[in-house]
């Protein structure tokens, strides 16, 4: 790999910023979901 | 070798001089506290996560004492994923009843002690970074196919109380995190003079300390189970 040390600086803050992002948004959306589709059942 | 006296000027002074490093080795007594004092399950209910936070309050100790005697305690922490993974999937395993699910496990393991064999037996000095990585996107996978499981089965009512969810929330949270960290490691180490090495410390550290209190919220919640 020829990167400099900046861009694999960048690389790294970027991907795992947006890596615990997506993990965020994984987990509200399985608890709205898991909420609402148990509210369904329980009608 | 290790002289009681050499433990207690480096040791210490180590984990005091590193305020990361002293935070996360307390969160490594967290989930075993949370064992001993607070979890109202038998052994047999929960005997794999027990086993794990035994496993990861041993690494603390260890691979503080290495590091704080200035040696190279890599190899501890590719010893710490093997056990890890076995133990994690050996979980899953039990929690999840399905076929394809359990297929997905056997694979991503051989897949996982297969990087970590090379890299404990062949690569050790290189120092390789992929072990981690595919690790990390192992378990990344296990976890979302973990919810979607949850969801489309629908056997935990309330899930904020079960221990499954927080095990794999906390897995999904640390692994995500660290597998960009794991991926240029080597670069990293390469670049200490223009990269923060600190900084990644830091962020790997913030990492563990949230999954091993996942871990800890999970095993307290097991006083709860089959609600």
């Amino acid at each position: 790999m020829n990167q400099s040390a900046e861009e694999i600086a960048q690389i790294i803050k970027i991907g795992t910023t947006f890596m615990l992002l997506g993990a965020g948004i994984v987990i509200s959306l399985v608890l709205y979901f898991h909420n609402k589709m148990i509210n369904i059942r329980l009608k | 070798m290790l002289e009681p006296k050499i433990l207690k000027e480096y040791f210490f002074g180590f984990l005091v001089d590193r305020p990361y490093l002293l935070f996360e080795f307390l969160a490594g007594f967290i989930p075993i506290i949370v064992c001993l004092c607070y979890s109202k399950t038998t052994w047999q209910n929960s005997k794999i996560l027990y086993i794990y936070s035994a496993f990861i309050f041993l690494l603390e100790i260890i691979g503080g004492v290495f590091s704080a005697n200035s040696k190279l305690n890599h190899f501890i922490y590719l010893w710490f994923y093997f056990i890890e993974s076995i133990l994690l999937v050996y979980y899953y395993k039990k929690e999840i009843l399905s076929d394809f699910f359990h297929k997905l496990l056997v694979m991503s393991l051989i897949l996982v002690l297969v990087a970590v064999s090379y890299n404990l037996f062949f690569g050790i000095g290189l120092m390789d970074n992929y072990s981690g990585s595919i690790q990390s996107l192992a378990f990344i996978s296990i976890s979302i196919m973990c919810f979607y499981y949850i969801l489309s089965k629908l056997a935990i009512k309330n899930l904020l109380k079960s221990t499954l969810f927080w095990v794999n929330t906390g897995n999904l949270v640390y692994f995500s995190g660290r597998f960009f960290i794991c991926l240029y490691i080597l670069e990293i180490m390469n670049n200490k003079k223009y990269i923060d090495l600190e900084g990644y410390w830091y962020i790997v550290s913030g990492l563990l300390i949230f999954h091993r209190i996942f871990l800890a919220i999970g095993i307290s919640n097991s006083k709860y189970s089959n609600t």
